[in-house]
């Protein structure tokens, strides 16, 4: 009982159907996601509280669901189905060629024209010319007593568009899934001149694939020579910098870093962001325990000059809350700290402390505390990356535009011509097979037909040897087909 | 001071080349209504010096710019009318029986190019993650798909006014209606495959500048959806014979996708498409 079932399972599995419905899941998946605000946007939170069943079927984060990877899987071994199947066919016996053109010569209802006796060895070459005007090349050939035939293709490797295609699919969604299983991604705001590394400092954010569990670099790294590059409309035209990294060895590798041109040191792929701004250092003195503790605020850069940098943030170890208004230059408005100032504003619970501006490497007293403004540079936003299975999905790209330029430039086609004697006459026939615009197929027989009848038939020679005139305008035999009756289906 | 006389003189030539398309629109209508060859070839003649101005206004808007036109509504919106127009003379060179398609091409042409010269004609600078082969690529791509689907739709509409109108001798000069409908699949084959080039080097350019090659961006989705409808249609064609009719309506609503993700959908939704293109 389980054979006939799995052997139907397997019929509707891999049918027609099942690629329509594939194509019309991921129509529905897409749909979702822009119709439904997605996790990380500003809605999740609103349709969650009102349309918790959305959060509960996944439909907040559809492009990481269970529907979503269960209908890749499904893809894939479609995909893998149809790559079989069109591999099995595509490898079959050339003689293929050969039975479909004597088929399509067979079910011609007329030969194309007559040709005397004389005529019969000049048409063949003649017509091979022709063909070959057409990019059409010899394939095969048969002869016997009473029947020439030739068999002609062009774009013949244009048959494997359709599996060069589906194959680069099938590549680009396992290298999608593998990327969603395994990929690490980690983002930190490097200060210029410091050295960063995992192992002391923790990533800024991080993405992490189903099965990856921490993402550790092996090496540390310092951004010097950071350069923030504005246009005349004062937007920010290039970010680059001189990136150091230094590996287990202690060695030291120079790379420079711009947006658009990553680094890849050690399997990982480091990007210049566009997030950058000022690193505003503030040392707390603490004239009891006569410590002192060093804290980084890092300040987004401001759309124009002439606004000031902007952020706020708890000073650690204390009860301090810090406002800040950075001025990279008090006296005028520029981007570069020429003459650095912050306005600061400090509370303590809620209530006001310290309101005023205070210059680079100026202090102020807090309690018990002394507060220096003591180190300013630059920060920068850099992305890390590792495993993201881009390379099958650049082979994936590639191999699926090579198919589908193959599929509808270079559609392969077939040409089949007879020389047979028939009642002591000999005729000539002509047949085509293509997969697609077979209507083109049928102009191009037409226009080498009649290019071979002006090249052969005189009324001269169809008197001498009492030959009909064919039928049909066109001379060719076969009745012209209208438009109302070309559509099945219809 | 030159600068501000170029872009002057670019202006004007701008209008001018809309002009020569607004005309040879006018002599394709008057072709196609009165079924006059005249007709057909003195639209012909105009489009192609209407692009020969249009050229020159690019080009000037290139070297005043010191970039391509492809930044803001202004270019965009120029430079794909001018690679649609192109790319429908230089096939009818050799497909000689789509001339009458010229209206259904020039129409948007010219709508579209007199709507990107009311935008502000400001220059915007090339944001350093511009400079890339693969944006060049896929801003190229984008054009050719959507002239690709604009033919194809051309086919497909006509193809409908046909069929519902076999028997009037008006439509008996037009293409029979296999031919349309052949035509109308290959053009669409043809954009199936600028806009699978288009999203390839769409996402290879992100990864480029971003380290991500696929974000689920708005954009992103829905130049997939667009795709994916393209990719139902062949296959209800190869497997159902989705032909004539169903088929039409089928591309129609593919270009109308195709159309709402390149210049509705960055209107509406915050993409980085919106502030650097459109």
């Amino acid at each position: 009982m389980l054979r006939p079932l799995s052997k139907y399972g397997t019929k509707y599995l891999f049918s027609a159907k099942a690629v329509i419905f594939s194509f019309i899941l991921l129509l529905i998946f897409c749909l979702i996601g822009v119709l439904i605000p997605q996790k990380g946007a500003v809605g999740p939170q609103e349709w969650k509280a009102s349309y918790t069943w959305l959060h509960t079927l996944q439909f907040t984060s559809i492009y990481s669901s269970v529907w979503f990877l269960l209908t890749a899987l499904f893809l894939v071994i479609l995909l893998t189905h149809t790559l079989y199947i069109q591999f099995k066919q595509l490898i079959r016996d050339p003689g293929e060629i050969e039975k479909r053109g004597r088929a399509r010569l067979q079910n011609q209802s007329e030969p194309s024209f007559p040709v005397s006796h004389d005529q019969k060895n000049q048409i063949i070459p003649e017509a091979i010319k022709i063909a070959r005007t057409y990019g059409y090349r010899l394939f095969r050939e048969s002869s016997s007593s009473t029947e020439r035939l030739l068999f002609f293709t062009r774009n013949r490797f244009g048959r494997w568009g359709s599996w060069i295609f589906h194959l680069g699919l099938l590549l680009i969604i396992l290298g999608s899934i593998w990327g969603f299983t395994f990929r690490k991604r980690g983002f930190q705001q490097i200060i210029q001149n410091e050295l960063f590394s995992t192992k002391e400092q923790p990533w800024l954010s991080k993405n992490l694939g189903l099965l990856a569990r921490q993402f550790i670099l092996d090496f540390q790294l310092k951004v010097t020579d950071f350069q923030p590059v504005y246009g005349e409309n004062d937007k920010i035209k290039d970010l680059s910098s001189q990136v150091s990294l230094i590996d287990q060895q202690g060695k030291t590798h120079e790379h420079p870093l711009a947006i658009g041109q990553p680094i890849s040191f050690q399997g990982i792929t480091i990007y210049q962001s566009f997030d950058y701004g000022y690193s505003l250092g503030f040392t707390l003195f603490d004239h009891n325990t006569k410590t002192q503790t060093l804290t980084n605020f890092c300040l987004d850069a401001a759309t124009r000059k002439e606004l000031p940098l902007v952020g706020q943030s708890d000073l650690p170890k204390t009860d301090y809350h810090l406002h800040m208004e950075f001025h990279p230059d008090l006296l005028k408005p520029s981007r570069t700290a020429d003459c650095p100032g912050v306005d600061l504003l400090i509370t303590k619970n809620e209530q006001p402390v310290f309101k005023g501006t205070v210059l680079y490497s100026q202090g102020l007293n807090l309690g018990r505390h002394r507060l220096v403004f003591s180190s300013l540079d630059y920060w920068t936003g850099l992305a890390f990356v590792k495993n993201q299975g881009i390379s099958l999905v650049k082979i994936g790209f590639f191999l699926t535009i090579l198919g589908l330029g193959l599929l509808y430039f270079l559609p392969p086609e077939e040409l089949y011509l007879s020389l047979s004697s028939r009642d002591s006459l000999w005729y000539f026939s002509l047949a085509g097979w293509t997969k697609r615009y077979s209507p083109f197929l049928e102009q191009r027989l037409h226009e080498i037909t009649e290019k071979a009848q002006n090249f052969f038939m005189s009324p001269k020679a169809a008197n001498e040897n009492k030959l009909e005139q064919p039928k049909g305008e066109t001379g060719l035999g076969k009745p012209k087909q209208t438009d109302e009756t070309t559509y099945p289906g219809e | 001071m030159f600068g501000i006389k170029l872009l002057s003189f670019e202006l004007a030539i701008h209008w001018l080349s809309v002009i020569l398309y607004v005309v040879s629109f006018v002599f394709f209508v008057c072709g196609f209504i009165f079924q006059q060859e005249r007709g057909f070839r003195g639209g012909t003649y105009l489009a192609w010096t209407g692009l020969l101005v249009h050229s020159l206004a690019l080009i000037l808007r290139w070297l005043a710019a010191g970039h391509g036109p492809y930044l803001a509504k202004y270019e965009g919106y120029s430079s794909f009318a001018w690679v649609v127009v192109l790319m429908f003379l230089l096939i009818i060179i050799k497909k000689k029986e789509l001339t009458g398609l010229g209206m259904f091409i020039l129409a948007p042409c010219f709508f579209l190019m007199a709507i990107g010269l009311m935008a502000d004609q400001a220059i915007q600078q090339v944001p350093s993650t511009f400079r890339s082969i693969w944006l060049v690529i896929h801003i190229g791509f984008t054009k050719l798909a959507l002239g690709s689907l604009l033919i194809s739709l051309g086919c497909a509409v006509l193809y409908l006014f046909k069929k519902k109108n076999l028997t009037k001798p008006f439509y008996e000069k037009i293409p029979s209606l296999k031919l349309l409908d052949i035509y109308s699949y290959q053009f669409a084959g043809f954009g199936f495959v600028f806009w699978t080039i288009t999203i390839a080097a769409g996402a290879l350019w992100a990864n480029q500048s971003w380290g991500r090659y696929w974000g689920w961006d708005p954009i992103e989705t829905w130049s997939l959806i667009t795709w994916l409808l393209l990719g139902f249609y062949f296959h209800m064609r190869r497997f159902f014979y989705w032909r004539g009719r169903r088929a039409a309506y089928l591309i129609i609503l593919c270009f109308a996708l195709s159309l709402m993700t390149i210049f509705f959908i960055p209107l509406v939704l915050n993409t980085i498409h919106v502030e650097f293109f459109l």
